[in-house]
């Protein structure tokens, strides 16, 4: 058959064909890819039509107005935000003692509590967390890059401004430190540097030399790397080092986050201790004031830590005192009698290995766990795994239960259509920046104390959004492979069984799994953004309408 | 071919029931319907009739001839009702004024003769960021060209029912819409080299003025 004249197209498109005449024109569509697409386009200019009379189509732009909305409306967001964050800064540098647990950087207690639920759920739902923990940092570190860009692109539109706008940010991000803003900088190729005892330096210390050795006292923060770091003295701030040999000796008011070969804390940490190094030793006369963190070859915890520990490596020895919990990662664990742990102890070793416990030895609750092989599963191993294939089923059923729910509650949730690639990548394009817009507005309230809950309720959002956008992609896969539509309950839950049972073989594949799960997730939230986003102003439309003329 | 439109009509019935039933004591109280549906058959009339002070005489004449018309409602859709009695108001108006009360010419309707494949009907979708025009090209359609069109995708009306109120076969409205989608397509691409073209004429202009 020749193809139809476009004047039929165009009445099959409108609904305005007889019968007589549909069927062997959508008998011709079957075969005719050509006319397919001008139906598609046809339907597409049909849609423009219908806004077009309903003069619902996006109002002419202006540019000089939207040029002044961005030019006053950006800078003004950023000094904000640098306000906000300068004065939650300098609030919880001045606020007493008792209420530090309000700071989400000092010392853990809310923000405890969050990563608390974060473990839970990563426990619990391994796979999905893991995804989105990826897909976040990257889009987060992709639209932090672009909103910078942007920034800077229009610096040139709203030169003034956007500089001093960003000249209040950085000192917002510095504000906490700008009491101590000098920064004295030693460094020695080959020698040593050394601050001596009885020396004093005000401002914070940046030390590079083979040896590094502090006598004396820094005011701020040291950073220092060598070859040999050696702190007998007093740090008022924070350590960072890495040295080939690191030696903690004196006092440190801050925290220490150091790595080296040989990793020695015999002195006083306020702060908390992060240590990484093949022998990592915390001395009988070592104290922590909060939290240790260390990874490691050897480990020996002889000195005293007030509150948690967690501990990765393959030889553990504790013999000192624990203010609370410790969780271990290890291939061989010993406690000698003078541990104390009383608190929740976590140990995760290999499996028929036992923990050595000495007979003094005060633990509390003790919970095993079985280390898995340290051999990484390949893609294709996972196939073979009973617990791998347990949570894709699982994975579906949920997501099964909560779509028909979904569709009780807002059918109009599954109403979107992808009939061209250009739709299919929009969606995509809409995901990913749906999603950026959800971290970075995240971060920015979170990056305020008094935002934190509303900055946990995005990312929760953004969770909800991550789960439900792949079974909104999946219904719509169903549909298409069903050829049905979403008349009733039936053709819904049927369309979507059939999708997402092959969306899950699809995510459960080697190599393709992953690219598959990225695009689906991307193309669902996309869906769903693009979805609430036309109810949205369709709903408007409709209330302007509702306004008497 | 009318019976999946119908459907997807009275899918909308209730709600509209339930509009016209909270609303005004009746649901064919006038100030309630002119609340409630005036804006809609405001820019129905509006579309049909190319201009604004037409346009609302007829809306005033709609209520007024639905007001007459109220024992004859048969319970369908109010909306799609008062929409009905518009569009046959606004082609009535449309037909005094064309020339002869002939709103069609044989050539209009005839099915060859049509352009086998004019302008993209992408045209319209690239034209759809810059609204003003192509609201004025939907003006400038002929009466009997926007007429049809405005009726099929403003008043949601099936091509039988367009038939109807305009007199005209199925297939001729096909023909109709048709061509009023060419010609829209022919306008913006026209415009498009106008607007190039403009630029140019503009320059001259100025060039000459300071030649003087």
């Amino acid at each position: 058959m020749t193809c139809p004249p476009e004047w039929q197209l165009s009445a099959y498109v409108d609904a305005g064909l007889d019968a007589a005449s549909m069927k062997p024109l959508e008998l011709h569509l079957v075969s005719c890819a050509r006319c397919r697409r001008r139906v598609v386009a046809l339907r597409d200019e049909a849609r423009v039509l219908r806004e077009l009379a309903h003069e619902r189509l996006p109002a002419p732009a202006q540019p000089a107005q939207v040029g002044r909305g961005i030019a006053f409306g950006l800078p003004i967001a950023i000094g904000a935000l640098a306000l906000a964050s300068f004065g939650a800064g300098a609030l919880i540098e001045s606020v007493p003692r008792p209420f530090r647990w309000l700071a989400p950087t000092e010392e853990l207690g809310v923000t405890n509590m969050l990563f608390d639920v974060a473990f839970a759920v990563r426990n619990n739902f391994a796979a999905w967390f893991d995804f989105a923990f990826a897909l976040a940092a990257l889009a987060a570190a992709a639209g932090c890059a672009y909103f910078a860009a942007d920034a800077l692109a229009r610096r040139t539109r709203a030169a003034g401004r956007s500089t001093a706008a960003l000249l209040l940010l950085a000192a917002a991000a510095l504000a906490p430190r700008g009491a101590q803003a000098e920064i004295v900088v030693r460094e020695a190729d080959e020698g040593e540097v050394r601050v001596a005892a009885g020396e004093t330096i005000d401002g914070s210390l940046v030390a590079m030399g083979e040896s590094v050795i502090i006598e004396g006292v820094v005011g701020g923060d040291l950073l220092a790397f060598g070859e040999s770091l050696r702190i007998a003295g007093t740090v008022e701030g924070n350590v960072f080092c890495a040295g080939r040999e690191v030696e903690v000796a004196g006092a440190v008011t801050g925290s220490v986050h150091c790595a080296g070969e040989d990793v020695t804390l015999t002195g006083a940490v306020g702060g908390n201790f992060y240590g990484a190094g093949s022998e990592v030793v915390l001395g009988s006369a070592s104290k922590v004031g909060a939290d240790v963190a260390i990874a490691f070859q050897d480990g020996r915890l002889e000195g005293e830590i007030a509150r948690d520990v967690i501990g990765a490596g393959e030889d553990v020895t504790v013999a000192g005192r624990v203010g609370r919990d410790a969780n271990f990662h290890a291939g061989e664990i010993e406690f000698l009698a003078t541990a104390v742990i009383p608190g929740k102890l976590e140990l995760h070793l290999p499996e028929g290995e036992e923990p050595e416990i000495a007979a003094g030895a005060a633990l509390g609750t003790i919970e095993r766990k079985v280390l898995e092989d340290g051999a990484p599963s390949t893609p294709l191993k996972r196939l073979s795994q009973f617990e791998f294939i347990r949570r894709q089923i699982m994975l579906v059923v949920s997501a099964f239960l909560v779509g028909i729910v979904l569709f009780a509650l807002a059918p109009g949730m599954f109403a979107a259509r992808v009939e061209t690639a250009g739709r299919f990548f929009g969606a995509v394009g809409a995901g990913f920046v749906a999603l950026c817009a959800l971290i970075v507005g995240g971060g920015l309230i979170g990056a305020t104390i008094v935002g934190l809950p509303a900055a946990a309720l995005v990312f929760l959002g953004m969770a909800v959004l991550i789960f439900v956008g792949p079974i909104a992609v999946a219904a719509i896969v169903g549909r298409t492979v069903m050829r049905s539509g979403f008349g009733n309950f039936r053709e819904f839950a049927i369309a979507l069984g059939v999708g997402l049972l092959l969306l899950g073989i699809l995510i459960s594949l080697p190599v393709v799994g992953v690219i598959a799960t990225i695009v689906i997730v991307l193309e669902g939230v996309g869906l769903l953004t693009i979805e609430a986003w036309d109810w949205w102003s369709e709903r408007r439309a409709a209330r302007a309408e509702a306004m008497p003329a | 071919m009318a019976g999946p439109d119908a459907r997807q009509r009275n899918a909308g019935a209730p709600a509209l029931r339930a509009v016209a039933g909270t609303g005004p004591s009746s649901p064919l109280d006038h100030a309630g319907l002119v609340g409630h549906y005036g804006p809609e058959v405001l820019r129905l009339c509006r579309r049909m009739l190319g201009h604004a002070h037409d346009a609302e005489d007829a809306r005033s004449e709609t209520f007024l001839r639905a007001q007459q018309a109220a024992a004859s409602w048969d319970g369908r859709p109010v909306r799609a009702w008062l929409l009905g009695i518009a569009s046959h108001h606004c082609i009535d108006r449309l037909r005094r004024r064309a020339l002869e009360g002939r709103l069609f010419e044989a050539k209009d309707l005839a099915e060859d003769d049509l352009p086998a494949q004019g302008a993209s009907p992408l045209t319209l979708l690239l034209a759809r960021e810059r609204s003003g025009q192509l609201e004025a090209a939907l003006a400038e359609l002929p009466d009997k060209y926007r007429a049809p069109l405005v009726l099929r995708f403003l008043a949601d009306q099936s091509y039988a029912e367009i038939a109807e109120a305009l007199g005209v076969t199925d297939a001729q409205v096909a023909v109709l819409v048709f061509r009023a989608k060419a010609r829209l397509r022919e306008a913006l691409t026209d415009e498009r080299a106008a607007l190039a073209g403009a630029g140019r004429k503009q320059r001259d202009k100025a060039a000459r003025r300071t030649n003087r």
